[in-house]
């Protein structure tokens, strides 16, 4: 399977960082130009001083809407697992132990909670894709930025709204990802002709036993939870809302559906 | 009318009033008595002493003043006036529920119809406040209940209201007419649908922007059958589906409907079914404005006959799951419009053009910035009469691609006039945009700019925001609201110190440099009473700064600035009329989670009635 490989290493935008936030002037004298998050404390790795450096908060916080949709996820009878972000925030990864690196709040030494949060809507922070096992190896993401709560000052009724809604599909063979706005499609006819259009395959109609046989192409997704799922199980509007992304897998390396699911 | 307009003189009535009939002298007590005689107001023989006679025609006098700011000027004269003025104060305004308790308001106030109550302070919205931190309606619905038989509208913003208080609501106020709620969370379907049912005047229910839980309650087949006396129904926010046959119903039966916001669960075909039953409507929340089924060819509903017969139609929201090829059926209402309300729907600037171009008559605009600069100036080539922008991010990240800039800002400055009020986001902007704003648009009194990247200066010139926030300012003379933001050094609250006299609200995030800041604000703006800061380089000496000012403020909220404990207890042993909150990011410690020196969430405000008793475990209050 072709396509680009992108790992870009973790180490250094945190020794940049490290570097940058041990200077304890103020403020004024970092560079206004640098894009990064200037003003946040690493507290594991530094003395922290208590002049004139605020403490950013970075901890995201799981929204009354957040919990309601996981509450109707698991009395719909969902039967996936969540996985508990606690788990994976401190694996190795790049042989750096990631609890050194993860950005809290408060004095260094006060040992936090870890808390179960998630950031609203579309403005998740990139570090939980980098933790996870990622299937599909163009999706290597650097943790750039984090998100601060609350930041920016938009409700978060807003941004449910008009989070984007863009997804990338891949197709096995082909030379690169697609992105496609599921917003603009309203059932999944629509979805798997733009699809076909967009690929030149014939994907072939869904049927709830077998999934689409015959056609020698079988559109999947990956859920919220990271789980791989056959499109056209569920409801389309539940299907919109829990997708992340697409892959049409070609009929041979699609493992055979096993009849007793 | 501003409230400082109004508070600077009194109201002409009872000016009048005194000059004729001055209290002291003795010519008086002859008028009085006659005047008296013909009312008929006494009843013993003796002649009623001056004071009483006074305090009936000053009732009716004070009948014919409305202005919150008069009236308390008014019971500030006197015991006899304070008294009369209570007695006719029919509408109050508090604007912290914490800064006096309900008893303390029912104890004064013995007639009110109308209560409007603000809660949790602005930040709350962003998650910067652990949930259950209070401001419950429960203490004022119970206090109220028994106080105001005759209560007939409650207006809540940021309160935590319970299905229980809306029941409580519903059955104690037979007269009850409006119901308002904005921002507001802890009900839910179930507790709308008592409302719904057992008032049955009602003629206002607005859901603003709240949390609606999905109790699956039809509320809608609520509201009793028969003519409804409905005015206003707003349920844009309720996430939740409708019966909406029940809807249509009800909109047949409310002949007096002149506001109705739907949710995104009513369809285009079903809106199109409303506005057919209700042409009268003069504003419309357009709810999904998408249509259910795709297209059947000649089955299609005309859309554009239904918006051409709602002829009154000022007013146009919704478009929350908008279809782009639909969007033009609202032409035939676009020259009537004064506001429009494309928030929600992602429109680009060439959906946006044949739309705006017809739009001279809009005062109020609210639009993602997928409009682009683009369509920006296409507002500002025909909206002159425009008074309120606000565009809103499509893409709420500190990195996102920022379509909007200081060329709509500027192209907005140059076109628009007679702006009065704008919210914008961006991801860069330039002090020379701001600058031409201030200097084009001198009727502002709300500048709220938001650069989304944090510390970011003008990406022109490299230079900090200073210039720019501090034009504003100087030549916004009317300047009462201002939220800043970009690269910010101390300088700029210097200038806001020095030009921002009238600035009653101000909002700051990740900017200044040191104390010097704060002082410069608390020292410099007389007429401050909300200051919300998160973010910025503030300590205890800032703190110190303001002790003056606090006891004449609503309330000041400090966030993940640099205070510490005992800094904070400096000023509540200082201010005993002051509650002083502190608290952490996260509610979910349940004991004192005060450890070490460092505040995260300082929260004070002014207090009648001490602190309150109501406060969650997490909370400490100094």
């Amino acid at each position: 399977m072709g396509g680009l490989k992108l790992r870009v290493p973790l180490l250094s935008p945190c020794l940049f960082l490290a570097f940058h936030a041990s200077d304890n002037t103020s403020l004024s004298s970092f560079n206004p130009n640098f894009d990064a998050p200037l003003y946040i404390s690493l507290s594991p790795f530094l003395q922290n001083s208590s002049t004139n450096s605020p403490r950013t908060r970075i901890r995201r916080r799981r929204t009354r809407q957040e919990e309601q949709s996981t509450q109707e996820n698991t009395q719909e009878g969902n039967t996936k697992i969540d996985i508990d972000p606690k788990a994976m925030a401190y694996e190795k990864v790049n042989e750096l132990n990631l609890k050194d690196t993860e950005l809290c709040l408060g004095l260094p030494g006060r040992t936090e909670k870890i808390k179960e949060e998630q950031e609203v809507s579309c403005v998740k922070s990139n570090n939980k894709r980098l933790f996870e096992e990622t299937r599909d190896e163009e999706e290597s993401t650097p943790p750039t930025k984090t998100q601060i709560v609350g930041w920016p000052p938009v409700r978060s009724s807003r941004k449910n709204n008009t989070s984007v809604s863009y997804v990338k599909v891949s197709m096995d063979g082909a030379p690169y990802l697609r992105k496609i706005d599921l917003k603009t499609y309203k059932n999944y006819p629509e979805l798997l002709k733009a699809l076909e259009n967009m690929f030149k395959v014939m994907i072939g109609e869904y049927c709830e036993r077998e999934g689409y046989k015959g056609s020698g192409f079988v559109p999947t997704y990956e859920d919220k939870d990271g789980d791989w799922m056959l499109v056209g199980d569920v409801p389309w509007d539940m299907f919109s809302s829990s997708c992340k992304r697409l892959r049409i897998m070609k009929g041979s390396d699609a493992p055979a559906l096993d009849s007793s699911l | 009318m501003t409230e400082e307009d109004s508070s600077a003189k009194m109201s002409e009535d009872v000016e009048r009033y005194l000059k004729l009939n001055p209290p002291c002298s003795s010519s008086s007590s002859s008028s009085a008595v006659a005047f008296a005689n013909k009312s008929g107001t006494f009843k013993s023989s003796s002649p009623p002493c001056p004071e009483h006679v006074l305090e009936n025609v000053l009732e009716s006098v004070l009948q014919f003043l409305t202005s919150r700011c008069d009236r308390n000027a008014v019971s500030l004269v006197c015991k006899s006036w304070y008294r009369v003025e209570a007695q006719t104060r029919f509408e109050v305004f508090i604007g912290n529920c914490y800064s006096l308790s309900p008893a303390r308001l029912t104890h004064r106030f013995k007639g009110l119809r109308s209560i409007v109550l603000k809660g949790k302070p602005r930040f709350a919205d962003f998650n910067l406040m652990p949930p259950n931190w209070g401001a419950q309606f429960a203490p004022w619905v119970v206090a109220t209940a028994k106080a105001y038989p005759w209560l007939e509208k409650v207006h809540l913003k940021r309160m935590f209201v319970t299905d229980d208080d809306l029941a409580l609501l519903a059955d104690s106020f037979p007269g009850f007419k409006e119901l308002t709620l904005v921002c507001c969370e802890g009900f839910g379907t179930s507790g709308i649908a008592v409302v719904a049912n057992k008032c049955r005047q009602l003629k206002v229910l607005d859901l603003v922007e709240s949390e609606v839980t999905d109790d699956e309650v039809d509320w809608i087949s609520c509201f009793p059958e028969g003519e409804s006396p409905l005015e206003s129904l707003s349920f844009d926010c309720v996430e939740s589906p409708i019966n909406f046959n029940a809807l249509e119903g009800l909109v047949v039966r409310s002949p007096f409907l002149k506001k109705l916001r739907t949710n995104r669960f009513v369809s285009l075909e079903e809106l199109h079914r409303l506005m057919v039953r209700a042409p009268q409507l003069t504003s419309l929340g357009t709810g999904s404005f998408s249509p259910d089924n795709a297209p059947q060819g000649e089955q299609l509903p005309d859309y554009a006959a239904a918006f051409l017969a709602c002829k009154s139609i000022v007013c146009l929201s919704g478009f929350r799951e908008f279809r782009p090829e639909y969007l033009l059926a609202i032409s035939p209402v676009c020259a009537n419009l004064t506001s429009l309300n494309f928030s929600y729907a992602n429109i680009s600037p060439h959906m946006l053009n044949p739309i705006i171009r017809n739009c001279h008559n809009i005062r109020v605009f609210w639009a993602l910035d997928s409009i682009r600069d683009e369509g920006l100036q296409a507002v500002a080539a025909t909206c002159k009469e425009l008074r309120e922008l606000r565009i809103f991010p499509f893409d709420p990240r500190e990195d996102s691609e920022g379509p909007v800039s200081g060329v709509g800002l500027q192209a907005i400055s140059e076109g628009c006039r007679k702006l009065e009020s704008i919210l914008y986001f961006c991801q860069r902007m330039t002090n020379e945009a701001v600058t031409a704003m201030s200097e084009n648009c001198p009727q502002l009194t709300v500048f709220r700019l938001c650069i989304m990247g944090r510390h970011r200066p003008d990406h022109v010139t490299g230079k900090p925001m200073d210039d720019g926030f501090g034009a504003i300012v100087k030549n916004c003379k009317k300047l009462t609201r201002l939220a800043v933001s970009g690269l910010l050094t101390d300088e700029a609250f210097s200038y806001i110190g020095e030009y921002g006299k009238l600035i009653r609200t101000l909002s700051v995030a990740f900017a200044g440099n040191s104390d010097k800041a704060l002082r410069y604000v608390l020292e410099g703006c007389p007429k401050l009473q909300k200051l919300e800061i998160r973010d910025s380089p503030f300590g205890d000496a800032g703190l110190r700064s303001g002790m003056h000012r606090y006891c004449n403020m609503r309330f000041v909220w400090l966030s993940s600035c640099v205070l510490s404990l005992g800094g904070c207890r400096d000023v509540a042993q200082a201010l005993p009329n002051v509650v002083v909150e502190v608290f952490g990011s996260d509610g979910d410690d349940d004991d004192d989670t005060v450890t070490g020196d460092y505040v995260e969430t300082l929260y004070l405000y002014r207090s009648l009635d001490g602190p309150r008793k109501d406060a969650p475990k997490f909370v400490t209050i100094l």
